[in-house]
């Protein structure tokens, strides 16, 4: 705690909360609490790397962290060596669809596919190609050809779905290198991020008949995930956010054909079938709870929810596949604040811009001014607080206390969106 | 008038006579007029005290009309003389009339076929009228020997022929008298010289109409003195079987006469007439039940006869045999008098059934309604205090008073007649008041404990032997193996509430199968609170009965009593629980973890009473064999404030929550409460994941304004602490570089054309890191065509050289995607 926080690690948390995002890196530095939740995390992420699988839901209301939460657990997978892909749900992007909404989505998790060496995402071609470096490696050893050695080691991806035609691509990708075809080596790329929307084009492209499709993107992850390890990687995590979306689905059909893709992920990695890879999904707990609509209306991914849990002593349970997180509470808030200090402060109790009294005054502030439970949706009061840091930064002798009585902050209501939803379609307009 | 009816009677006789005189033998004839001659003296004489006595009443008489109702009635009233003292005074009328009577045709005279004989039966009666004055007193030595009695003879002659027996019939003035036990003749003369009361003289006119029913005879009436019209009335009460209830007292007296004549006199010293004693017996008892009730005279004549009975027939130690049935009186019977005197010369104690009969009996204990209303309730009571008192029983001291029984007779006939009995040595007890006091207090404790019995079956007789009935007995008298059960029950509460049937708690008070309505339910519950047993569903709170296949449970009340009134807090309490146990129920399975968390929940609520929580815990556990269901409840759901409601909805989370997950049963049910409520039904999901991590609860979230705006520093405490081990974890993860962890590689002077690579990469890569260390900055396609040149490709490469940055040095080389920043930093590292 007391070690100086790096200008390069400390401004892009800065401005990330100040624009009332989560960073995307450095999520460490302002974490407060929820050690339990991290540890169970973590275990799940060396589980994945030691060629096992992990499911997680993580539950969270508006405002509760999850995307921090989400994106602390992705950096902590990157750090042990596992291969990252995280992505949105969004009506365009689903698990599952006919209309190319799931290929969407696994192209923006290809997208952004990233890993220790490469954090903000854009990973893949690197993968890649440090799977055919070690290839090639070999077959200069061995005096192989190197697309002889690719062919050799992805054998055991043939088994799998599309197995076959991703060992071409590989290969496709190698030969584009080798011979310097830029064309082909994108378009292998763009195959594996599931950018063909066509067989015929990724056959005029690449001579493979298969392309990833909607109905394939699970399949196409496991590959994925072998692949990875096979590049020298640990495994791969993929991280989904804003499961709300499922949820939001006015079709019941819709929403079922997703969830039954969830309860594919959760057997696969309940039964051990799939091999190094890690899902972490985080929604709210109606898109969990809701009978109707959740993923309590799904009663087969219900029961496996239930049969998973043991009752424990304590009321959270940290071992099964649903993981709670609590909002924050005004403690949580005022540590965090206080973390934020640090960070802004680059890790120097010396250059700290405000007393911790301070910190309490500016909460009563936002106490008074947009209500009591300011502190569970603290985006727009971190905003301000980050606002009234850069002001005394930048006016040494300025008094806080009279800034923090002019500060104006505003109630967060970014969270209502996450309950509208449309009625279901079916027998919505039904009459006799 | 009277000269008409002598001479009528001349005629008759002679008549007779003739035809007598043609059928007997000689022999006799001989003896008959002897006996003859003498008759007409009697007859003489009769006349003569007849013609004054008639003459007062003669006038009316002769004006030769039939008596209207006016005259019977306002006759002047006639004092006795030789009236004794009596216990209670009757008006007594006595209006002497009289009309021609047609003559009676009585059923002896035709058996007979004779006028003569009865002229003769007569004659004898009134020789021996004279002689019967004399008062002697017999040793009474066959039966009992220490008793004596005096008696004045009796008159030998024709009783026999005048005794009906018992069950045999006579026609008098043509009615016909079944039955018996009454005497019918022409004469028979009582110990005081006069015809005696009872005869039923067949000669006396009777006329055709007369009714029983109006009171009209004198306190001593005699058959011989009453009007015709009293004598038909007396002969219909006879004929109609002596049951009618409306009958004038008088009338039953004059028949009472002849059994107490039967009894006293004929039986004295004749064994034929001790036979008719049993029939005579049962005869007063019958008479007892009848008019005992509403006449203490008769009830006090019929109770001595009776006395006299069992005392003339009693032997042997009578308070060893069981004691018989004694009406009440104005003393105590006798017989009762003779046993306890026994027991007290015995030294032996008082047998308890002897001991309730002695105060039952005693004239001055007034017994209350329940000792009568449930006699054998009360019996059994008795029996059980007084051995509790006594233990085998009331030992009496002798006392200087020695028993002696005087009968006073009821028929004017025995009047003037001591009849007394005496008994040696056997003292009287009733000359003692402490022993009758102290049995006195057991049976006003007795009257008490039966009083709630009583007043049960005062209202509805019909629940005698009923589970309410047996509930409201003293647990002394319980039927023997409700007594059991119950006290298993109560021994079993002691550990904890007992679940059952209604039916099998019904069945457990031993009483057989009866329908419940909902106020014998309650009646069960009312009735078990004495004995400190709670019963839930709480029907005497209001709540609905249960059916006989629905679960009770029994719970242990306080002895405090104070759960008499349940406070409001109570009744949201309970409403929580119900909603709860609904909840509970709602994914199928009370699990124990949830009745545990309810159970926890009762204890953690202060405002509650000791007694309220007790109840509340059975509460619970018939609220587990009996879930709720949610729309049951949303009734009592409505008058809850806003505050009460939201703090209910905040329970009912934190018990989904309780075993640890929430189904969607459980979510479906909460937000079917929510709405219920008028809560928010979204807000379920919230406080759900609020309540199921532990965070802030949702009663923390709905009353935030309570906590004000304070930090809780104990959290802030927990929470550093929490934080430090987080960022212990996360540290190890992402490990700062400030502790550079300087391999301290083999320290190598780096000569260049030694092919070891600074990062442990191999050649290629190697040359690449070198190169990429020369510039602070790289284009892609610099690199691109770097890695190219180097037989590499650019992506891959950066990849491999990155990963060995961060496993040496915890950084990459070079980040950026176009252009490629060169962390120089590392250079320094690298080279050394």
């Amino acid at each position: 705690m007391n070690t100086l926080i790096r200008q390069k690690d400390r401004d892009p948390i800065i401005q990330s909360l100040r624009a009332g995002v989560v960073p995307n890196r450095g999520q460490h530095l302002i974490q407060v609490g929820r050690a339990r939740e991290i540890e169970a995390m973590v275990t799940d992420i060396d589980r994945v790397a030691d060629g096992g699988a992990s499911f997680r839901f993580v539950i969270g209301e508006y405002g509760a962290g999850k995307t921090f939460f989400l994106n602390l657990v992705r950096a902590i997978a990157m750090e042990r060596k596992l291969v990252v892909a995280k992505a949105d749900l969004n009506p365009d992007r689903r698990l599952h669809a006919s209309g190319g909404q799931a290929r969407s989505l696994y192209a923006e998790l290809m997208r952004n596919l990233a890993t220790r060496t490469k954090p903000e995402g854009g990973a893949l071609p690197g993968v890649v190609e440090k799977f055919i470096a070690s290839a090639k490696a070999e077959s200069k050893q061995q005096g192989v050809a190197t697309e002889q050695i690719i062919r050799f080691r992805l054998e055991q991806l043939t088994e799998l779905v599309n197995g076959y035609d991703f060992a071409d691509v590989i290969a496709t990708y190698c030969r584009g290198a080798d011979e310097g075809n830029e064309q082909l080596k994108s378009s292998a790329v763009r195959w594996l991020r599931g950018e063909f929307s066509t067989r015929t084009d990724a056959r005029a492209a690449l001579g493979v008949r298969t392309i990833v499709d909607d109905a394939s993107i699970y399949d196409q992850l496991k590959l994925m995930a072998r692949f990875v390890r096979l590049a020298g990687y640990a495994g791969l995590f993929v991280c989904l956010d804003e499961l709300v979306n499922i949820y939001k689905l006015a079709s019941s059909q819709a929403r079922n054909s997703n969830y039954e893709q969830i309860l594919r992920m959760l057997n696969d990695s309940l039964q051990g079938t799939a091999v190094g890879l890690g899902f972490v999904l985080g929604g709210t707990p109606e898109f969990l709870m809701d009978t109707r609509r959740g993923v309590y209306s799904y009663s087969a991914l219900q029961s496996r929810l239930a049969e998973n849990t043991f009752a424990t002593t304590e009321l959270a349970d940290y071992s099964g596949p649903v993981l709670r997180l609590s909002s924050l509470t005004l403690e949580d808030f005022y540590l965090l604040l206080r973390k934020i200090r640090h960070v802004y402060a680059g890790g120097d109790p010396e250059r700290y811009l405000l007393p911790d009294t301070a910190i309490t005054n500016f909460m009563e502030h936002c106490s008074n001014r947009i209500g009591d439970s300011f502190f569970r949706t603290p985006r727009t009061t971190i905003t301000s607080f980050i606002n009234l840091l850069a002001v005394l930064e930048q006016n040494p002798g300025a008094e806080w206390q009279a800034l923090i009585g002019g500060l104006d902050v505003t109630r967060d209501d970014g969270g209502k969106g996450d309950l509208v939803t449309e009625p279901d379609d079916e027998l919505a307009a039904f009459k006799l | 008038m009277a000269e008409d009816t002598s001479r009528a009677w001349l005629w008759w006789t002679a008549s007779g006579v003739v035809v007598f005189f043609a059928a007997i033998s000689n022999d006799f004839w001989l003896t008959l007029g002897i006996l003859g001659s003498a008759e007409i003296v009697a007859y003489t004489l009769i006349k003569i005290s007849g013609e004054s006595n008639a003459s007062a009443r003669s006038k009316s008489a002769r004006s030769g009309h039939e008596p209207t109702l006016a005259e019977l009635t306002e006759g002047t009233p006639r004092v006795r003389a030789n009236a004794s003292p009596v216990p209670i005074k009757r008006p007594q009328n006595f209006s002497g009339t009289t009309s021609t009577p047609p003559l009676p045709q009585s059923a002896f005279t035709e058996r007979l076929g004779a006028q003569a004989a009865k002229a003769v039966g007569t004659a004898i009666a009134a020789s021996h009228a004279a002689s019967i004055e004399e008062f002697y007193s017999i040793q009474k030595s066959q039966s009992a020997p220490s008793s004596s009695y005096k008696l004045p003879p009796a008159p030998k002659e024709v009783r026999d022929k005048c005794w009906v027996s018992p069950g045999e019939s006579v026609d008098v003035a043509g009615i016909t008298l079944t039955g018996g036990m009454i005497y019918v003749g022409t004469r028979m003369t009582a110990p005081n010289g006069r015809p005696d009361p009872c005869l039923i003289n067949t000669l006396l006119p009777v006329a055709s109409a007369g009714d029983y029913r109006v009171p009209q005879m004198g306190y001593w009436p005699s058959y011989s003195e009453i009007s015709p019209n009293e004598r038909r009335a007396y002969l219909n009460w006879l004929a109609g079987g002596r049951s009618d209830t409306d009958c004038e007292i008088g009338y039953v007296f004059l028949f009472f006469y002849g059994l107490e004549r039967r009894i006293i006199l004929d039986s004295r010293d004749d064994q034929a007439a001790k036979r008719d004693w049993p029939a005579i017996i049962d005869e007063l008892r019958r008479l007892l039940t009848i008019y005992g009730e509403t006449s203490g005279s008769f009830r006090h004549y019929a109770g001595g006869l009776l006395s006299w009975i069992e005392l003339d027939g009693a032997s042997g130690r009578l308070y060893e045999k069981p004691v018989p049935h004694l009406p009440k009186t104005y003393e105590l019977p006798p017989y009762l008098r003779l046993a306890l005197g026994q027991a007290a010369a015995d030294r032996a104690p008082v047998p308890a059934p002897l001991a309730l009969a002695w105060v039952r009996l005693s004239p001055d204990t007034y017994f209350r309604t329940p000792a009568k209303r449930c006699p054998n309730e009360f019996e059994r009571l008795f029996a059980q205090r007084y051995e509790e008192t006594f233990g085998a029983g009331l030992a009496l001291r002798e006392t200087r008073t020695k028993l002696k029984f005087s009968y006073r007779a009821a028929s004017a006939g025995l009047l003037g007649s001591t009849i007394t009995l005496g008994f040696g040595d056997i003292p009287d007890v009733t000359a003692l008041t402490a022993p009758i006091k102290k049995l006195r207090e057991i049976a006003a404790q007795c009257t008490d404990e039966l009083e709630s019995y009583s007043r049960l079956l005062g209202r509805d007789p019909s629940l005698a032997g009923s589970f309410e009935s047996v509930l409201l007995l003293p647990p002394a008298i319980w039927p023997g193996e409700a007594k059991v059960e119950l006290h298993d029950v109560v021994s079993r509460l002691r550990e904890g509430c007992i679940t059952l049937t209604l039916q099998e708690l019904i069945s457990k008070l031993g009483v057989v199968k009866q329908p419940l309505s909902r106020d014998r339910v309650r009646n069960l519950a009312r009735m078990l609170e004495p004995m400190r047993i709670g019963m839930e569903p709480n029907v005497l709170g209001g709540a609905k009965a249960p059916s006989e296949a629905d679960t009770v449970v029994l719970f242990a009340l306080l002895d405090s009593g104070e759960d008499a009134s349940l406070g409001p807090e109570y009744q949201t309490v309970a409403l929580t629980l119900q909603l709860g146990a609904a909840l509970a129920q709602a994914d199928g399975d009370f699990s124990a973890r949830e009745i545990e968390h309810l159970q926890a929940k009762i204890d953690d609520w202060a405002q509650l009473t000791a007694a309220e929580r007790r109840r509340l815990h059975a509460h619970l556990q018939w609220l587990v064999a009996n879930p709720p269901t949610l729309s049951a409840l949303k009734r009592k759901l409505e008058p809850l404030d806003r505050a009460a409601r939201e703090a209910v909805a905040a329970f009912m989370v934190t018990l989904a929550q309780s075993d640890g997950y929430v189904s969607p049963e459980e979510v479906k049910f909460l937000e079917k409460l929510y709405k219920a409520l008028e809560i928010e039904p979204k807000r379920v999901f919230s406080d759900i994941q609020a309540a199921g991590t532990g965070g802030s609860t949702p009663a923390a979230i709905t009353h935030p304004a309570a906590r004000g705006f304070q930090l809780d520093a104990d959290r802030i405490a927990a929470l550093q602490k929490d934080t430090a081990r987080v960022s212990a974890l996360l540290s190890e993860i992402f490990v700062e570089e400030a502790p550079v962890p300087e391999p301290s590689p083999p320290a190598e002077p780096e000569p260049s054309d030694v092919p070891i690579s600074p990062l442990g990469l191999d050649e290629s890569h190697s040359a690449l890191v070198r190169l990429l260390l020369s510039r602070q900055q790289w284009t892609r396609a610099e690199l691109e065509d770097a890695a190219a040149d180097l037989g590499l490709m650019a992506d891959g490469a950066l990849e491999l050289i990155n990963e060995a940055a961060f496993d040496a040095l915890d950084a990459p080389l070079c980040e950026g995607n176009d252009p490629i920043d060169v962390n120089t930093e590392l250079l320094e590292k690298i080279a050394a």
